[in-house]
């Protein structure tokens, strides 16, 4: 093998060895698992700015049963989703509240617990495509031989702004 | 090298409200807004009748009168109770929907066509003026903001103690619930 075809080999080899790295660099997303009552959900974790406890909610009238009031953070009210009345029509019973970062969508969930927080590959998250339920969520990871839903927090605020055009 | 110095102004801009307090929560209307009310003791009013919009008569002149307590039931599941109750009086403004909706239903109700340009809101609890900084103020997150401003309530103030505090419009909140009447909705 002369210079020459070491050379080459050398450059071909190095392509193949971007071609690993990029798959070894596969992106991870960082997701907090979170339960309402035993069922687990799931957002991105750079969504989420806090978890707060035990904290006072206001009621707002003219809004959808999903809506369950109002929360303050530093004098800035939150909008609280309770999502198992959206899921499933019954009220969650529950202390703690999800809020959401964003600059203009001032938005919380209500939920049980946090699970915890799991990096996910992207070949773990399988986007949801049929049209049914791709509005309410982005898609679902296994988890340990659990099937949990991530979140699709925009449309949710969506189908809220939706619905207050019909009360 | 110069510098400069950029004052900002001392006096905060303020909103005279008034705060209705019930043991319920706390409701703010603008002072503005209010030309003069009358505390009477809770019982005077329990000959009213069940509706949430009565025709009041007062100073020789029949007045659309809104019962809050009935409107709190209906929209906050609350049922005030006390053996006070306050009556706030204002003017109804010219070009407001609230005026063709009063005379409507002061129409229906009474015959009257010689609408009172007064109208009136009973309310069972206290009253006291407060002058508050505007800061203190904040829009409802949308888009729950949108559908509550058009129906009178237009904002809010959190307060440590006395917690949250909706400022609601008077004309706003009378013509959207006369006309949820006139369509049908009925004077529940």
């Amino acid at each position: 093998m002369d210079n020459d075809e070491l050379i080459a080999k050398l450059e071909s080899s190095s392509g193949e060895g971007e071609d690993t790295l990029s798959v070894e660099e596969e992106i991870i997303h960082k997701l907090l698992i979170f339960q309402i009552d035993d069922r687990k959900y799931a957002v991105y974790a750079d969504l989420v700015k806090e978890i707060v406890i035990n904290h006072d909610l206001y009621f707002i009238p003219f809004v959808p049963p999903y809506i369950t009031g109002l929360i303050n953070r530093q004098g800035q009210p939150y909008t609280v989703f309770d999502l198992k009345m959206l899921f499933t029509n019954e009220r969650l019973q529950a202390s703690k509240v999800m809020i959401m970062k964003s600059d203009s969508d001032f938005i919380a969930f209500m939920i049980t617990d946090v699970a915890e927080i799991s990096g996910i590959p992207s070949s773990g998250i399988n986007l949801v495509v049929s049209s049914e339920t791709e509005s309410t969520f982005i898609g679902s990871c296994n988890l340990r031989g659990e099937e949990i839903f991530i979140i699709n927090v925009q449309e949710i605020y969506n189908r809220l702004a939706n619905d207050l055009q019909n009360i | 090298m110069t510098s400069r110095t950029y004052k900002t102004s001392s006096a905060a801009v303020k909103v005279e409200a008034v705060v209705v307090t019930g043991g319920w929560g706390d409701f703010l209307i603008n002072r503005e807004e209010i030309s003069s009310s009358i505390y009477y003791h809770a019982s005077d009013f329990s000959r009213l009748g069940n509706h949430m919009f009565q025709v009041f008569h007062y100073n020789g002149e029949d007045i659309l009168l809104l019962d809050f307590d009935r409107y709190l039931n209906k929209y906050f599941s609350i049922t005030p109770s006390g053996k006070s109750c306050i009556i706030f009086f204002f003017d109804i403004r010219p070009g407001s929907p609230l005026k063709e909706q009063a005379a409507l239903f002061m129409k229906t109700a009474c015959g009257e066509t010689a609408l009172s340009n007064t109208a009136a809101v009973k309310i069972t609890g206290t009253a006291a003026l407060h002058h508050i900084p505007l800061k203190e103020f904040h829009f409802f997150p949308e888009p729950v903001r949108t559908p509550l401003v058009k129906q009178g309530i237009l904002c809010l103030r959190i307060t440590e103690t006395a917690g949250i505090q909706y400022l609601i419009d008077l004309h706003t909140l009378m013509a959207t619930q006369l006309e949820r009447i006139s369509t049908g909705y009925g004077n529940e």
